[in-house]
C-alpha cells in the first residue's frame, strides 16, 4: 500500500532501466523466410533461373 | 532496488487491468488499485510510463467514467522519474519518451478534467526526424516505440507524420511481420488503424494483418492491449465526447 | 525515377565480372561425356547450360557490355550450342518427348542470338499446334516462362497474358506479409517473363507494377538482412524491369561490393567450399543472376533519355 503523502524518487539506474522498457529495441530476424526442404520437389520443375535445391535448414 | 525486470512485470499488470477495463469490466479506479496492490511501489508507478498514454484507452476508447485517484497515480508517476530531455541535442531515444510522456499529460489533461492534477510535459523543440522517412525501416522502429500516441484525443507533429506516411508504416508492418517481431508488427499496425479511423487509405488491409499476428505472435499483456486499441480503432465507434475532443 | 548512376557503374561492374567468371570457369559446366537426350539429372549441368546461355544471351542482346565483354558471351554462346551438339540434343530430346518445356526454353535464348536448328523450329512449330500441350498442366509461373520462350523463339501462337498473368502468385496482389522464399522466386519468374527479361517493362500490367513498387524495398531489405544474395538480386532485376525502375544504390553497391575480383558472387551468406567444381554447382546460379541483373539495369540506364 502506497500512502498518498509518500514521495518516491528512482535513482538514475532504476530511471536507466525505465527507459529500456520505454523506448525498446526492435527484435533480433527470427525464423525469417528460408529455403526450406520441402521446397525441393517444386524445384525441380523450374527451369531457368530458378535456384538451387535448398540445403539444409541452417537454424538461422 | 527495482529491476528492469520488476518495471516490466509491473507493465504488465497494468496492462492486464486497463484492458479488462477496456473490456468493460467494473468501474473501479484501475490506476490507483494497480499501485495500491502492487508489491513494488517504484514499479508500479514505471508501468504508468511505460504503458503511458495507454492508461487512458478505457475512457478515451470504451467511454469508462474516470477517478481522481488515477489522475493522481499517474501525476506521482511523473514525481518518481524525472521527464526526459526535450531540447534540440537530447538523443532520439530521450526524445521518443518524451513524445510518450507529453501524450499522457495530454489525456491526463482531457480525461482528468476538472482534477488539480497536471503533468508538465513538453513536446520535444523541433524534431525534424519525425518527418524524414527516407530510412523507413529505421523510422518505422521509432513509431513503433511511439505507438501509445495512435489514439483519438491526441493529435501533434508525431500524428502529422504519420499521416503522410501510409506506405512507410505499411513497409514497416511487412517488413516486421516477416522478421516475425510480432510486438512491433502489432505497434505499427496500431498506426495503421488509426490512419484508417482518420479516413486514409491504405496499400494493405489492416484488419487481416491484426489477425495475422494475434493468431501468431501470441498475447503478451502489452502487445494484447495494443492489438486491443488497434482494434478498437478498426471497428468500434469512439465515444461521442472523445469525437469532440479529437477535433 | 531513373537508374541512379551509382547503380548503373556497380551494373557494369557486376555484368562485366560476372560474365568474365562464367567464361573462364564455363569447362566446370560442361556435359558429361556421352550424355543422351535422356539426361539423368537435367538439375545437375543441363539447366545450368541453359542459365549460362540465358546470361550471355541477355548481354548480347542488350548490348551495353564493353567489346571484350560482347566477344566472351558469344564465345560463352559458342561453348554451350556445341556442349548441346549445336542444338542437336534439344531437337532429340523434343523428338522424345513432345510434352517436355525445356527444349524450347533452352532453345530460345540460342534462338533470340541466331543460333538456330531448322529441324527443331519445324517440329516446334508443328508442337505449338497441339492442343496436347496448349493442355499441359504447369505452375502459372511456368505457363508465363513457356509463352515467353515460344514468343522469343518466334512460333505463332495464341496466348492470353492477361489470363496467365492472373492465374499467378503475384496476379492476385497477395499481401506482401504472407509471401515465402519459394513464393519470392515464383514472382520474380513472374516478372521476368511479363517483361521478357527487363526488355519490355511495359509488359507487366501497371497495377502489377505499381503492386511491386509498393513491397520490393520490402522484400529486398528481409532477404539482404538474412543474406539471401541468390534471391536479392533476382529481386533486383526485377526492379530494374519496372516501367518506372526500381534501383536502390545500396542495394546494388552490397552486391558489386559482395562479388570477388574474379566475379564468383556467393549464393548466400554460408562458408564457401573451395573445390572448384563444387563452387561452380554451388554459386554458378547466382553469377548468371549477377550477370543479368547488371545487364538489365545498364540497358535500362542506357535507354533513359
Amino acid at each position: 500500500m502506497l500512502a498518498q503523502d509518500t514521495r518516491i524518487t528512482a535513482t538514475p539506474t532504476e530511471v536507466a532501466a525505465l527507459g529500456d522498457l520505454v523506448v525498446e529495441p526492435e527484435a533480433t530476424i527470427s525464423d525469417p523466410p528460408l529455403p526450406a526442404p520441402e521446397a525441393a520437389g517444386f524445384l525441380l520443375a523450374l527451369l531457368l533461373l530458378s535456384p538451387k535445391e535448398p540445403k539444409e535448414p541452417k537454424g538461422k | 532496488m527495482s529491476s528492469r525486470a520488476d518495471f516490466a512485470a509491473a507493465a504488465d499488470d497494468l496492462a492486464i487491468r486497463v484492458l479488462s477495463a477496456l473490456r468493460g469490466a467494473g468501474d473501479t479506479a484501475l490506476v490507483a488499485g494497480h499501485i495500491d496492490s502492487a508489491p513494488d511501489a517504484l514499479a508500479a508507478l514505471a508501468a504508468i510510463r511505460v504503458i503511458g498514454a495507454d492508461t487512458f484507452s478505457p475512457y478515451v476508447l470504451a467511454g469508462a467514467p474516470f477517478h481522481a485517484e488515477d489522475a493522481a497515480a499517474v501525476a506521482r508517476s511523473f514525481e518518481a522519474f524525472p521527464l526526459p530531455g526535450t531540447g534540440p541535442t537530447a538523443p532520439t531515444d530521450e526524445r521518443t519518451a518524451a513524445w510518450r510522456d507529453w501524450a499522457t499529460a495530454q489525456l491526463l489533461a482531457r480525461v482528468g478534467g476538472e482534477t488539480t492534477w497536471r503533468v508538465d510535459a513538453a513536446q520535444p523543440e523541433d524534431d525534424r526526424a519525425l518527418a524524414d522517412t527516407a530510412d523507413w525501416q529505421r523510422w518505422c522502429v521509432r513509431m513503433a516505440q511511439l505507438a501509445t500516441l495512435a489514439q483519438p484525443g491526441l493529435d501533434g507533429p508525431v500524428h502529422e507524420a504519420a499521416r503522410g506516411a501510409a506506405l512507410p508504416l505499411s513497409r514497416g508492418v511487412t517488413r516486421s511481420v516477416l522478421r516475425r517481431d510480432f510486438p512491433t508488427a502489432v505497434r505499427l499496425i496500431r498506426w495503421l488503424a488509426w490512419l484508417d479511423h482518420e479516413g486514409v487509405t491504405l496499400p494493405l488491409d489492416p484488419l487481416l494483418a491484426l489477425e495475422h499476428v494475434r493468431l501468431l505472435g501470441g498475447e503478451s499483456p502489452r502487445t494484447a492491449l495494443d492489438l486491443a486499441v488497434a482494434r478498437h480503432l478498426l471497428e468500434e465507434r469512439i465515444p461521442e465526447a472523445t469525437q469532440e475532443a479529437r477535433t | 525515377m531513373t537508374v541512379p548512376a551509382p547503380v548503373a557503374a556497380a551494373a557494369r561492374s557486376m555484368a562485366d565480372r560476372a560474365l568474365s567468371w562464367l567464361h573462364a570457369h564455363r569447362a566446370l559446366g560442361a556435359l558429361p561425356p556421352g550424355t543422351t537426350a535422356e539426361i539423368a539429372d537435367p538439375d545437375g549441368v543441363y539447366k545450368p547450360l541453359g542459365e549460362t546461355t540465358l546470361a550471355a544471351s541477355v548481354i548480347l542482346r542488350d548490348g551495353v557490355a564493353g567489346p571484350g565483354q560482347l566477344v566472351a558471351a558469344q564465345s560463352l554462346m559458342d561453348f554451350t550450342w556445341e556442349q548441346l551438339r549445336r542444338g542437336d540434343m534439344l531437337y532429340e530430346r523434343q523428338l522424345r518427348h513432345t510434352l517436355m518445356t525445356d527444349p524450347l526454353e533452352m532453345y530460345a535464348p540460342f534462338a533470340r542470338c541466331g543460333y538456330r536448328h531448322t529441324d527443331l523450329d519445324r517440329l516446334l512449330a508443328h508442337r505449338a499446334r497441339l492442343r496436347s500441350v496448349d493442355g499441359v498442366e504447369l505452375l502459372p509461373n511456368r505457363r508465363l516462362a513457356v509463352a515467353n520462350a515460344a514468343r522469343v523463339a518466334g512460333l505463332d501462337q495464341d496466348v492470353d497474358w492477361a489470363a496467365l498473368t492472373r492465374a499467378t502468385w503475384l496476379g492476385a496482389t497477395p499481401e506482401p506479409w504472407a509471401i515465402n522464399w519459394i513464393t519470392a522466386y515464383a514472382l520474380t519468374h513472374t516478372v521476368f517473363h511479363l517483361t521478357d527479361w527487363g526488355a519490355r517493362p511495359r509488359g507487366l500490367p501497371a497495377a502489377l507494377a505499381e503492386y511491386v513498387r509498393t513491397w520490393l524495398p520490402v522484400w529486398i531489405d528481409i532477404w539482404r538482412e538474412v543474406e539471401q544474395w541468390d534471391l536479392v538480386t533476382e529481386l533486383m532485376i526485377v526492379g530494374a524491369s519496372l516501367d518506372e525502375p526500381y534501383c536502390a544504390p545500396g542495394d546494388w553497391e552490397a552486391i558489386a561490393a559482395l562479388q570477388h575480383e574474379d566475379g564468383f558472387v556467393p549464393c548466400d551468406g554460408d562458408p564457401v567450399s573451395d573445390d572448384p567444381q563444387q563452387r561452380f554447382k554451388d554459386h554458378q546460379h547466382t553469377v548468371v543472376v549477377t550477370a543479368v541483373a547488371g545487364s538489365v539495369a545498364l540497358a535500362r540506364a542506357a535507354r533513359e533519355p
